[in-house]
């Protein structure tokens, strides 16, 4: 919204002109308000609330109660009886000696005649009042008493109940600074000098008539985001990724590189049945072919905890290995566990092992029951020990003679357990030639410890044996 | 058993071959590797005749094919996979169709091309299929998926997995002799005795290690390195960092990775002393990578870090120069498709949009918020998903908008400002004072959609960032991220991954680094709302920053001026009080007190004014004497202005230009004209 412009603004100053305006009655002077286009009839009213508020603009009173009056025609009450320069009036009209209204400080001081007029014209205008000329009104006996303004008060306040209060706080921005280092004669007011300051005030887009100053905040921007690092760019050699060529055009995959497979998972995680046969059907099938599926000693204790029933069948096939010592070697230094057990027990069974192989694995078997520290598992790893010697003996895999001393200690040293116990009364027995302990047949089933051992899917799990040395134990 | 089926067709295919093909694909794979694809293209077409049906001939003669146009006719490569795989009865679109090992090359081949279209999580779901099945590759198709895995992991921030991968390869794929572990209770004890004995177990799997060749070594040490330093594992990265030196001294490569790990622990200037601008940048196209690119970026990097920010553009400017010029060498693509008429390994390696990036946040922080936000708008095309990237262009649009909150406390500029203009002379002179000695509102006037700094645009920036944030996937604790699940070395690592839909642009941040995000996102939001006059929404935001935990000392300050300055605007004057108490202000910091300011926070960023908790407070009582003010109560605002202003000038401390103003206001509202024309006065002499 622009302000007022300047022609305006002349036409204005020329209504207010201090000569003629005090003979005027109230009237001529609103008829004089027709020189503006209605729609700039708020502009007018900013403009005559700024001169109030200076008084130096509008010197004598006779100016001043004019620019009321003005301000006052302006606008006609409409439905609600509001007038938009309410605000000046209920200021204009307060009475000084009650609560102070610091806002007004800037609006002139009216005299008694003029608020009496003035508050009668607002609450009950009545015709002859129009034909008074200001000098009249200036002079205007006091007999009458004030016009009750408090309908127009309680208005606005309402009115003004719908603003925040930073709006309401703010205040014109147009401070008087009078030079005092330049001349000062209040007797001769210079109209010029008026009217270049009023259109100094008015002019220009961003007009200082229009300008306020209320409470300000200090707003601070919020800092940056600051625990960052950019982006680096890393050596990745991305040539290294690249497409690849086929390698494995016309390389036949027959049975052997299904067979390698399997045999690699073998060695991480037990195969399913349906896997197990498939591999043993392709052994069956090609005799030679478990010397390329993969199999190395390294790998042997893997594919013994994983699949011992592979693992005996691999072992089986590899008896005419130059390697088979190798083989075997890795297979008794390894971890004692169930399944190694079962895997040797199964070999001495199918075929006839080298003596000291089996003594070395015996040996083995009882330093670790011995030094092993757990309690628990210790009388775990006796009693298969125990049952599976007992295996052993009754299979006349070995000649208890030669072990005798050792396996008599053990016995001795375990005696608290019910195997131990039991293979020790064996010994005493075969030592006094007392054969009839012994079985004539090769079978193990008979043990109960060891029965699962012979059952086909023993690689499932063959937590039978420790469960019945367990429930034994107990 | 449609599996077992198809097997068999396919075996027997290739089992038909005769002694003659076998050689036929012998030579002509002899010739590829001696790259006379011309040749091998021949041989190939001879076998073809032979065996028409044999779909790896046909995906060699397609390898061949491209390979000979120098890698740069990737749709028609694609083309062909997608037809051979049809011929495999599999699909490249669905992985789970990847059932036997005659399809893994095509797969694979899949994969690398989706890796260099940077489509990482494509890639990694057809590699992680085609591991499935890495016993059963061909050795050299292992190690190359394996590597492929590992680099795309870390591409898409799983450091922890790609070290699992590494491992993996040292443990299961290129060493030999599985170590088991027992199932017994027993032989576990006995195991862990052995590793406390640690150091044999070390020479034992060196021992291994001789056994890999040094080309597969050094990648495999490079691959460890950067996923440490992800992890923010720098003494882990230091080790692997000395090995690889070892190995490797020399290397650009190796270098760089050094100055890397030298500028994660904070050694600027030794990171710095690291790189040296390479004489020559050939081979581009072979390489897909541009070690000039690479050393200016970096370094621009580590002038950042050290708060050099001009530097650090210039540098980010020079590499961003060399990229565009290596670039501009190959031929416009064809229309239709994009990423043609240029090696496969140079797409994916165009890092156009991270420098963009980079050089965005260094003039950010240099100041030059309308350049820095030119940068990000672009570098926000390609990363769009990042809120990191969202939030750098809302902070771009508030700089824009208010460069800095000393302005106000620089009295002595300042103060000829409370007076905006005069009019009239002698008796007549008015002053006109300024309506808003600093405004920070802003009228609504672009449409928000349109990209230039504006505070609208950074509310939809910052509604982006938010949103993208609450969908991370952020990990839970610091164990999450660097803790790793040992997983028995005998077992294949897990590759199951959770991908996040959002991505970011750089490392594994840490829990605070996301929470310390997220209150600068609603720190912003509260501030860019409020300017814009979205009191209701100003007011939600601030709230909530108030509510989070971890709050730093700035934004428990900005929090509570934020929400004061909301309620008076929203006319609910009386709740704004309790913010604006002094005791509100507790250590400035950009960390919460129970955050230690590690290594991940670089010390760059505290010329955030206000500095000192002293300015904070006087901020926090110049704002409880203007809700005073609006109040009415005048003469209360009046005794608090002069408090503050006293101790300015008793103390030294900071105060605000708005001190006077609103000084000279309450003056005006008490009727002490002459007070305040005296204050006038004293602050804009001219007017005497």
């Amino acid at each position: 919204m622009s302000a007022l412009s300047v022609k305006d603004l002349n036409q204005l100053l020329t209504i207010l002109d201090a000569e003629n305006v005090a003979n005027q009655s109230v009237e001529a002077l609103a008829s004089q308000l027709g020189v503006f286009n209605k729609q700039e009839y708020f502009k007018v009213g900013n403009a005559l609330v700024m001169l109030l508020q200076n008084a130096d603009l509008l010197p004598s009173p006779s100016q001043r109660l004019a620019a009321v009056l003005l301000l006052h025609e302006l606008f006609k009450p409409d439905a609600q009886n509001f007038h938009p320069f309410s605000s000046v009036f209920v200021q204009l009209l307060a009475d000084e000696s009650s609560a102070k209204r610091p806002e007004s400080y800037r609006l002139p001081k009216l005299s008694p005649p003029e608020k009496i007029y003035l508050s009668h014209l607002i609450t009950n205008p009545q015709k002859d009042m129009y034909k008074k000329t200001l000098r009249q009104i200036l002079n205007l006996e006091t007999t009458n008493s004030m016009a009750d303004i408090s309908a127009l008060q309680t208005s606005l306040s309402e009115r003004l109940s719908d603003y925040t209060s930073a709006s309401k706080s703010r205040i014109p921005a147009i401070l008087s600074m009078p030079d005092v280092r330049q001349g000062f004669d209040p007797a001769l007011p210079d109209s010029s000098a008026i009217k270049k300051t009023a259109e100094a005030l008015v002019m220009g887009p961003n007009a200082a008539i229009q300008e306020s100053v209320g409470p300000e905040f200090v707003r601070l921007a919020p800092p940056l985001f600051c625990p960052d690092e950019l982006v680096w760019i890393d050596p990745i050699g991305e040539a290294d990724h690249t497409i690849a060529y086929d390698t494995t055009v016309c390389i036949p995959r027959g049975a052997g590189s299904e067979a390698r497979r399997l045999i690699s998972q073998a060695f991480t995680g037990s195969l399913t049945l349906l896997q197990q046969n498939r591999l043993l059907s392709e052994l069956e099938r090609d005799s030679r072919l478990v010397y390329h599926v993969g199999i190395t000693p390294n790998k042997l204790p893997a594919l013994v905890e994983n699949n011992p029933l592979i693992a005996i069948e691999v072992l089986l096939r590899l008896m005419q290995s130059s390697q088979i010592t190798e083989y075997l070697s890795v297979l008794v230094n390894m971890e004692m566990s169930l399944h190694s057990m079962e895997v040797v027990n199964r070999l001495t069974t199918a075929v006839e092992l080298p003596t000291e192989f089996v003594h070395l694995y015996i040996s083995n078997c009882i330093s670790t029951c011995e030094t092993i520290k757990d309690r628990y598992m210790q009388n775990r790893l006796v009693r298969l020990v125990c049952v599976f010697l007992q295996s052993l003996i009754r299979n006349k895999i070995i000649n208890v003679q030669e072990l005798f001393i050792e396996v008599q200690a053990f016995c001795i040293g375990f005696s608290r357990i019910r195997e131990a116990a039991a293979l020790f009364r064996l010994l005493k027995q075969l030592d006094s030639g007392d054969q009839s302990g012994l079985n004539t047949t090769s079978s193990i089933a008979s043990f109960p410890g060891l029965s699962s051992l012979s059952a086909p899917s023993f690689n499932s799990q063959a937590s039978p044996v420790a469960s019945a040395a367990k429930g034994k134990g107990e | 058993m449609a599996d077992l089926e198809n097997y068999d067709m396919v075996s027997e295919n290739s089992s038909q071959a005769s002694e003659h093909e076998k050689a036929l694909a012998l030579s002509a794979q002899l010739d590829f590797e001696k790259t006379n694809y011309e040749s091998a293209i021949q041989l190939l077409s001879k076998l073809e005749c032979s065996r028409p049906q044999d779909p790896k001939v046909i995906h060699n003669k397609a390898i061949v094919n491209c390979f000979k146009a120098g890698l740069t006719n990737i749709c028609q490569l694609r083309k062909a996979l997608t037809s051979i795989a049809k011929q495999l009865q599999c699909n490249l679109e669905e992985p789970k169709t990847l059932v036997d090992v005659d399809q893994c090359y095509v797969f694979y081949n899949e994969a690398v091309t989706l890796y260099c279209l940077r489509q990482y999580p494509k890639s990694l779901q057809i590699l992680t299929k085609i591991f499935s099945l890495v016993e059963q590759l061909d050795e050299s198709l292992a190690r190359q998926v394996c590597f492929l895995l590992a680099e795309v992991f870390l591409r898409l921030n799983f450091p922890v997995k790609t070290l699992d991968m590494v491992h993996f390869m040292e443990t299961s794929l290129l060493s030999h002799g599985a170590k088991l572990k027992s199932t017994l209770p027993l032989e576990r004890e006995r195991d862990k005795e052995k590793d406390c004995e640690g150091k044999e177990e070390l020479k034992s799997s060196f021992g291994d290690e001789l056994l890999i060749p040094p080309g597969v070594r050094i990648r495999l040490q490079r691959l460890k390195i950067r996923a440490n330093l992800s992890l923010s594992q720098i003494e882990e990265a230091e080790r692997e960092l000395a090995l690889l030196t070892e190995i490797d001294p020399e290397n650009a490569a190796t270098l760089c990775l050094k100055s890397k790990t030298l500028f994660f622990k904070g050694t600027y200037a030794e990171s710095l002393k690291q790189l040296k601008l390479p004489k020559d940048d050939g081979r581009f196209k072979e390489r897909g990578e541009s070690d000039v690119v690479m050393y200016h970026n970096n370094t621009g990097c580590i002038y950042h870090a050290m708060g050099k920010y001009h530097l650090a553009c210039l540098h980010f400017q020079k590499s961003l120069n060399k990229s565009n010029e290596l670039f501009a060498e190959f031929p416009k693509p064809s229309t239709g498709d994009p990423i043609s008429n240029r090696p496969l390994v140079t797409i994916g390696s165009n890092y156009k949009y991270e420098l963009l990036y980079n050089m965005g946040v260094s003039l950010l922080y240099a100041r030059k918020p309308a350049d820095a936000f030119d940068c990000l708008i672009e570098a926000v095309q390609l990363h769009h998903r990042d809120p990191l990237v969202w939030l750098r262009l809302a902070e771009c649009c508030i700089q824009v908008h208010k460069p800095e909150n000393r302005k106000d406390f620089r009295l002595t500029e300042r103060q000829r400002e409370i007076v905006k203009a005069t009019a009239g002379f002698a008796s007549h002179r008015k002053v006109v004072l300024s309506s808003r000695i600093s405004n920070d509102d802003c009228k609504s006037s672009e449409n928000a959609a349109i990209p230039v700094p504006t505070l609208e645009f950074s509310i939809l920036a910052l509604r982006n960032a938010e949103l993208l944030l609450n969908k991370l996937i952020i990990p839970k604790g610091a164990e999450d991220a660097s803790g790793k699940e040992e997983s028995d070395s005998k077992g294949k690592p897990d590759l199951n991954v959770t991908l996040s839909e959002v991505s970011t642009l750089s490392k594994l941040r840490k829990p605070e680094f996301y929470r310390n995000l997220k209150n600068t996102i609603i720190a912003d939001s509260s501030y860019a709302s409020l300017c814009l006059g979205d009191y209701l929404t100003s007011l939600y935001k601030a709230e909530e920053l108030l509510t989070q935990p971890h709050l730093s000392g700035n934004h428990k300050l900005l929090g509570h001026l934020y929400a004061a300055e909301s309620l008076v605007l929203l006319n609910r004057i009386n709740e704004a009080v309790p913010h604006l108490h002094p005791e509100n202000v507790t250590k400035l910091s950009n960390f919460s007190s129970t955050e230690n300011e590690n290594s991940q926070f670089l010390p760059h960023t505290s010329d955030w004014f206000p500095l000192s908790t002293q300015t904070a407070k006087v901020l926090l009582q110049y704002n409880l004497s203007t809700v005073y003010a609006l109040r009415g109560e005048y003469e209360k605002a009046g005794e608090l202005v002069r408090q503050l202003w006293n101790a300015s000038k008793t103390h030294g401390i900071d105060v605000p230009i708005q001190v006077v103003t609103l000084a000279l206001y309450v003056e005006l509202q008490l009727g002490r004209t002459e007070v305040a024309r005296n204050i006038i006065k004293q602050h804009c002499p001219q007017y005497r």
